[in-house]
C-alpha cells in the first residue's frame, strides 16, 4: 500500500513577488498577467506522486509582507517548511525575504526552506547581481552547515530550477520547471 | 456580561448564522471528525464524513491540530470554493470545535484597497528604478560628451578657427559636395628661406617658423582671413569662406591684413636680427572663383584653387621687393 504524507508548506515574501502565480502555476498550470493581491491566506493542495509514496503538499499562500501587512507568525504553525520568494527585478524584496527568514527562524527554529528568485523571464530587468547571489547562497548554506545535528537546512534556488520542497524526513521533492511562473512546469 | 433581550439575541444569532454562513466541525482528541453542520456547502465541505480522520478530508487543517492553545483564530482563509472564511478554533475538553465564518465580502473590500495601495507603491518603485537608469544614461552621455570635447579640442588645432567654429556649431555641413565661390586668396613666404635654413640649427628654424606663423595667423584671424595651410615657410589664407562681407570688402580686408603682416614682420626682424636671425617675406593675393570639392575621397574637404591662380600669385611675389611690396 502506498504511503500518503501530508505536509504544510508556506509561501513567504514581499508583495507582488509572484507567490500566488507560482502556486497557481504549480497546482493548476495556469498563469495570468493580471496582478491580484492576496488578502489573508489562500490554501491549495498539490499531490505529488513519488515512486514509493504520495505526498499532499498543503500550500499556504500568505499575503505579501509590506509596511501595512506584517506576517502573522501563527500562520506558520505546523508548517513542514517554507518557500521564500523574492522578485529578481526588485532588490528590496530580497531584503524582505531575508528578514522573514530571520523572523521565522527566531520563532520556529531552522525549518527547511528554499529561497526562490522569481521572474526569470524578466532577466534583462534583473537588479540583483550574480555575485550578490553567489555570496548569499554561500551565506545561507554555510549558516545551515554550521549548525550541528540539524537534518533540516535551507538552500538558495535561482535560475531555471524548479521549486524544491524538502520534507521533514529529508527527502526532496522536485518538480521540473523554472522560477518564473510563466514558464512551463 | 450584559444579557441581551431574548428576541434581540435570537435575531443576532439568525443574522450571524445566515449572513456569515456559519459552519462547524467537531474533532476529537484522535483528530477524528465527530460532527459537522451549518453552511458546510459554502466552504466546499458538504461531503465530509463523520468518524474518519478530519485532516485527510479538510486539508487546510493540516498542521493546526491538535491545538497549542485553547482558543485560536486564523483570519481570512480562502478555500477551494473561492469563499474566504475566518477559522476559529475552540478547545472543549479533549475535543476541538472549528467554526467557519464567511468573510468574503470583507476580504474583497480589503483586497480592493490593498490592490490600489500596492499598485501605487509598484509605480513609485518603477519610477525610482527608471530615474536611476536615466541618471546612469546621463552619466554615460556626459562621459561620451567629454570624450568628444577632448577630441574636438585636439582637432581644433588642425583647423582654421572659422572652419572649426562653423563645423562644430552646426552651421557648416561636412557632406561631400562641390561648390563654387569667389575668394580672395593670400600667399606669402619667407624670402631666401632655403639659404636661411642652411645657417640655422633645426631647433632655431622651428622656433622661427612657430613664432612667424603664430604672429601671422593671429593677424589673419584678426582681419577675418581663414588660414588654409602652411607649406614649408609659406602661408596660404583666404577671405570669403566660411564668412564673407562681399568680394570687395574681402579683398580690402586682405590688403589690410597684408599691410599689418609686413609691419609686424619688420618688428620681428628687429628682434630676430638681434638674435642673429633675419627674415623678410613677400606676399601677394588674388581674387578668383574657386571650387570646393572632396575629389574622390570623403576623408578631406578643401577648397581647390584653379592652377592659374598660384602661378599668378607666385609671379607677383617673386617680382616684388620682399619687405615692401603689396
Amino acid at each position: 500500500m502506498t504511503t500518503v504524507l501530508q505536509k504544510k508548506i508556506c509561501m513567504l515574501g514581499g508583495f507582488s513577488v509572484g507567490k500566488t502565480s507560482l502556486v497557481k502555476r504549480y497546482v493548476q498550470s495556469v498563469f495570468s498577467e493580471t496582478y491580484l493581491t492576496t488578502v489573508g491566506v489562500k490554501i491549495d493542495k498539490k499531490t505529488v506522486d513519488l515512486s514509493d509514496r504520495i505526498v499532499n503538499l498543503i500550500l499556504w499562500d500568505l499575503a505579501g509582507e509590506d509596511d501595512i501587512n506584517s506576517l502573522r507568525m501563527t500562520n506558520l504553525r505546523g508548517a513542514a517548511g517554507y518557500v521564500l520568494v523574492a522578485d529578481g527585478t526588485r532588490p528590496s524584496t530580497l531584503d524582505v525575504a531575508l528578514s522573514l527568514h530571520k523572523r521565522v527562524e527566531a520563532d520556529f527554529g531552522p525549518l527547511p526552506f528554499v529561497l526562490l528568485l522569481n521572474k526569470s523571464d524578466l532577466k534583462e530587468q534583473w537588479a540583483i547581481s550574480d555575485i550578490a547571489l553567489a555570496e548569499l547562497q554561500q551565506r545561507l548554506v554555510g549558516a545551515a552547515k554550521q549548525r550541528p545535528n540539524r537534518r533540516r537546512r535551507g538552500g538558495c534556488l535561482q535560475g531555471p530550477r524548479g521549486p524544491r520542497f524538502e520534507l521533514n524526513d529529508g527527502s526532496p521533492t522536485r518538480e521540473p520547471g523554472r522560477t518564473s511562473a510563466r514558464a512551463d512546469l | 456580561m450584559e444579557v441581551l433581550p431574548a428576541s434581540l439575541a435570537e435575531r443576532l444569532r439568525e443574522l450571524t448564522y445566515n449572513e456569515r454562513a456559519v459552519a462547524y466541525l467537531h474533532v476529537d482528541a484522535a483528530l477524528t471528525l465527530m460532527g459537522a453542520d451549518g453552511h458546510l456547502d459554502n466552504y466546499g465541505l458538504a461531503a465530509v464524513r463523520l468518524g474518519e480522520p478530519v485532516v485527510e478530508q479538510v486539508y487546510f487543517l493540516e498542521g493546526l491540530l491538535p491545538l497549542e492553545e485553547s482558543s485560536y483564530f486564523v483570519p481570512s482563509v480562502e478555500l477551494d470554493s473561492g469563499r474566504a472564511a475566518d477559522l476559529h478554533f475552540h478547545q472543549d475538553g479533549a475535543t476541538v470545535w472549528v467554526v467557519l465564518l464567511d468573510v468574503t465580502a470583507a476580504r474583497d473590500a480589503a483586497r480592493q484597497m490593498q490592490q490600489k495601495a500596492y499598485e501605487m507603491t509598484l509605480l513609485q518603485e518603477k519610477e525610482v528604478q527608471l530615474n536611476r537608469r536615466l541618471e546612469s544614461l546621463n552619466r554615460d552621455l556626459e562621459a561620451a560628451n567629454d570624450f568628444l570635447v577632448t577630441i574636438s579640442t585636439k582637432i581644433s588645432h588642425y583647423l582654421a578657427p572659422q572652419i572649426y567654429k562653423s563645423i562644430f556649431s552646426g552651421q557648416k555641413d561636412v557632406a561631400i559636395h562641390t561648390g563654387r565661390k569667389e575668394l580672395t586668396i593670400f600667399f606669402s613666404d619667407i624670402k631666401d628661406f632655403t639659404a636661411t635654413t642652411e645657417r640655422l640649427q633645426p631647433e632655431e628654424i622651428t622656433f622661427l617658423l612657430n613664432e612667424y606663423f603664430t604672429e601671422m595667423s593671429t593677424i589673419a584671424l584678426k582681419h577675418g582671413g581663414t588660414v588654409d595651410k602652411f607649406i614649408g615657410d609659406a602661408l596660404i589664407s583666404f577671405f570669403g569662406d566660411p564668412e564673407t562681407k562681399g568680394t570687395v570688402e574681402d579683398a580690402r580686408a586682405c590688403i589690410n591684413m597684408a599691410t599689418e603682416m609686413q609691419s609686424r614682420l619688420a618688428e620681428l626682424n628687429v628682434k630676430w636680427r638681434s638674435a642673429g636671425k633675419n627674415s623678410r617675406s613677400a606676399c601677394a593675393w588674388a581674387s578668383t572663383p574657386a571650387s570646393a570639392t572632396s575629389a574622390t575621397s570623403a576623408a578631406l574637404t578643401a577648397w581647390t584653387i584653379p592652377p592659374s591662380v598660384p602661378r599668378l600669385i607666385s609671379r607677383r611675389v617673386s617680382s616684388r621687393s620682399p619687405s615692401l611690396d603689396i
